[in-house]
């Protein structure tokens, strides 16, 4: 099969990336080699999902309906004013929430002893996301004594 | 109906319009988000968030415009989000590993502890490429619906579709050889 380097050529030597593709289309559509080389309609629809795969398989309105009627129902109770003053709220309270933080590291700064990492207990003994299986991890760092807790589903990589 | 109807319908507070749009597209969406994500859970929660996205932006939607272009590119843009957060979860994870921070594990019993995607020859193409080849190959998009789709221009578009169908034909020649 002839080879053509062109298109390789053309993607460092135009910096400009409108006319590196430009002139690549350009080169593609009107050179054989170069088409030659890519894969057909076909071979991309044997390894590609499509809508078919998934007719009458999943519904998603179900799950979209009660979001749809909690977004509704928030978009008529709360008018312009009120939502602002929820930010507003929301903003106060979480810079109360940093200037706690701040006050707490800087008390235990000054001589008074925090608790021992080893005193607190965490215990998952399952994990669920929206009633599937998941699972659970447990980090704990090192020096800051800090422990959180990520949690992921469990089902990956179907293939069509 | 067509979907400018369905749309307006929607606007009126009609919300079993939605329900008709959802049906119309919903496997779509579906094929669109596992070829970008490659994983059924992922992809149903992609979609949706995505029809979630669009049904409180459908004010914003220009009627002059496709609607399903406009979909696509909220579900586009929603896979990526799901990619960059897989992204940023795989690198604390490996952080977390190396740093033998892990103090326990709660596996789900018989569940794979596996992160990384099957060796699908699609996994071989980046999520963008992927998105370029569906659309080509399964909506049968022009250029320029495939740049409206991936928020770019019609050449960059194009070279997308041209790096994808590139790297499948090599990886298909590899698989066959092998």
């Amino acid at each position: 099969m002839p080879d053509c380097r062109i298109g390789d050529l053309l993607i460092p030597l135009v910096p400009v990336r409108f006319w590196r593709d430009a002139l690549l289309e350009r080169h593609i559509r009107r050179c054989s080699p170069c088409r030659e080389g890519l894969a057909g309609i076909e071979e991309a629809r044997s390894v590609t999902w499509s809508g078919e795969d998934f007719e009458g398989r999943s519904d998603l309105w179900p799950r979209v309906q009660g979001e749809l009627r909690r977004a509704g129902a928030a978009r008529t109770e709360r008018p312009a004013f009120r939502r602002r003053w929820l930010a507003v709220s929301a903003a106060a309270a979480g810079l109360l929430a940093a200037a706690g933080v701040l006050l707490l590291k800087w008390d235990q700064g000054n001589g008074r002893v925090p608790a021992s990492v080893s005193d607190i207990k965490l215990i998952i003994e399952s994990s669920l996301i929206y009633d599937q299986p998941a699972q659970a991890y447990i980090f704990q760092t090192r020096e800051e004594g800090t422990t959180f807790v990520w949690v992921e589903k469990t089902n990956q990589g179907e293939g069509p | 109906m067509e979907d400018r109807e369905l749309v307006q319908g929607c606007l009126e507070g009609r919300v079993e319009f939605y329900r008709e749009i959802m049906e119309k597209y919903g496997a779509q969406a579906m094929a669109l988000s596992m070829n970008m994500l490659m994983d059924l859970q992922d992809a149903e929660d992609a979609c949706q968030e995505a029809f979630l996205r669009t049904y409180r932006n459908l004010g914003r939607f220009d009627s002059g415009r496709s609607f399903k272009n406009w979909f696509f590119a909220i579900l586009a843009n929603v896979c990526r989000d799901a990619l960059r957060g897989r992204r940023r979860r795989r690198a604390l994870m490996e952080k977390a590993l190396k740093e033998d921070a892990v103090a326990t594990v709660v596996r789900d019993p018989g569940a794979p502890l596996a992160l990384d995607l099957g060796p699908s020859v699609l996994a071989r193409l980046s999520p963008q490429e992927r998105l370029c080849l569906h659309l080509w190959a399964n909506e049968e998009c022009s250029a320029n619906e495939m740049a409206a789709v991936l928020g770019c221009s019609r050449p960059t578009a194009s070279v997308y579709l041209h790096r994808a169908r590139k790297k499948l034909k090599a990886a298909l020649n590899e698989e066959k050889h092998a």
